[in-house]
């Protein structure tokens, strides 16, 4: 009986990270998607050196960072792919939502200083194991990059 | 170098590929069930082959301390009848010797000095037997019958099961089952050991098959024909389960015992083959 109740409680939170999580992505590729129109003007770059025509920008540093959570549908495929080994697509979904995110966040900070492009782009990722031991935690992802910022619109 | 005008347009499906997660979850689990269903069938056929040859000493060792106190229950009042009910269980242990499991002598399986017969207070009419050959009847039980055969037959059927070392066999099929699962699943296997055996060793927890328990029937039989003769009344404890007023209780035992019907048509097969005139002994109790 208690196994039924066990298999029940866990068939809802499968159920419910499924809904929740599927929903959740898809808004969020939606909105990840016009931002990005909005913000292609706003160039990145992974380039070190400044281009030829921004040579004498002003330039600072701008990060963006987000941290998704996986859902418990994710965690479950993942533990099952674990199992066998390949692509664990459910993670590569969140992770992409991740970086895509943290460079709209950059290019939004780039954008609010009035800068032109930010080139030497950088990422870091990382795990933030909240319950480690059930294997579902978050993940973070900072990118980071030198923003170009016109020198007359500086002042 | 020439700048971009702006950005490229991130083409999708190649970093997270557009596929539906249910395809692949269901994929996955269906493949992973299998394979663990195959490993657990495996596993618990060699438990099953294996288990007769576990050291009956390794089974005393293994008894969770749970049952300690069951084995020393003294409840005021209750101990004639304890010793009462022990000394038939004892009795028939001795008789037990005399029916040999698959041609070797019963003694080796279980040393008859282990034996512990126990009175549980419940209110439900049953019997069990568990890990270090201890077996337990509940005081309903003997309220229900009438002759002795009937308690022996209880009692022969629970030593049958001790002496085919099913709950040796039960338990380890648990642990089997519960070390699978954390090996797949990655549950936290420091927990799993201390809590295991004690949890599967539980009585109630502790559930017989339908072959363990028409095996231990068979046997049972055998032992009641070597002790008395005859077979009369060897069927009373069903007789009296389902002439119950209260359907419920009958439905709970069939639900909880499998293969009831299946016991009742053996154990009357085999009664039927006794000649007229066996007779029963009444129950007395102090």
């Amino acid at each position: 009986m208690s196994a039924l109740v066990q298999l029940g409680i866990f068939l809802a939170l499968l159920l419910l990270g499924f809904l929740a999580g599927r929903y959740a992505e898809s808004r969020h590729y939606r909105s990840i998607r016009e931002r990005e129109d909005t913000l292609r003007e706003l160039l990145v770059l992974g380039e070190r050196f400044p281009p030829a025509g921004m040579l004498g920008h002003e330039s600072t540093m701008v990060s963006g960072n987000v941290v998704i959570s996986v859902d418990y549908f994710k965690t479950v495929v993942a533990g099952l792919r674990n199992l066998v080994g390949g692509r664990i697509n459910a993670y590569e979904s969140l992770l992409d939502r991740a970086r895509r995110e943290a460079i709209l966040r950059m290019q939004q900070q780039a954008q609010d200083l009035g800068a032109e492009a930010v080139i030497n782009l950088k990422f870091e990722t990382a795990r933030v194991s909240g319950n480690a031991a059930q294997g579902i935690g978050s993940v973070e992802v900072l990118a980071y990059g030198t923003a170009l910022i016109p020198s007359a619109t500086r002042a | 170098m020439t700048l971009p005008r702006g950005n490229p347009r991130i083409p999708e499906g190649i970093n997270a590929r557009d596929e539906h997660p249910v395809k692949e979850f269901l994929l996955l689990a269906a493949g992973v069930s299998a394979a663990v269903a195959a490993a657990v069938f495996a596993l618990s056929l060699a438990l099953h082959l294996l288990a007769p040859y576990i050291p009956f000493t390794w089974e005393a060792g293994a008894m969770p301390s749970a049952l300690q106190g069951l084995a020393e229950n003294d409840e005021p009042g209750t101990a004639d009848v304890q010793a009462a009910v022990a000394a038939l269980g004892k009795a028939l242990v001795a008789s037990s010797l005399e029916v040999p499991i698959d041609g070797e002598p019963a003694a080796g399986r279980v040393p008859p000095g282990y034996f512990h017969f126990a009175l549980v207070r419940m209110d439900t009419p049953n019997a069990f037997a568990t890990l270090g050959a201890n077996i337990a009847v509940t005081d309903a039980l003997l309220g229900k019958l009438e002759t002795e055969n009937g308690l022996a037959m209880v009692l022969a059927h629970e030593i049958a099961h001790v002496q085919l070392r099913h709950p040796i066999e039960a338990a380890s099929r648990g642990v089997v089952l519960q070390v699978v699962l954390a090996a797949v699943f990655g549950r936290d296997t420091g927990s799993l050991w201390s809590g295991s055996l004690s949890a599967g060793g539980v009585f109630t927890m502790l559930s017989f098959n339908r072959s363990m328990e028409l095996a231990a029937d068979r046997r049972a039989l055998q032992i009641l024909r070597a002790h008395y003769g005859h077979l009369a009344g060897a069927d009373e404890f069903f007789r009296r389960m389902q002439a119950e007023d209260d359907r419920s209780a009958w439905l709970e035992f069939a639900n909880t015992h499998p293969a009831t019907a299946r016991r009742i048509q053996l154990i009357r097969e085999a009664m039927a083959a006794d000649g007229p005139g066996a007779k029963t002994t009444p129950l007395t109790l102090p």
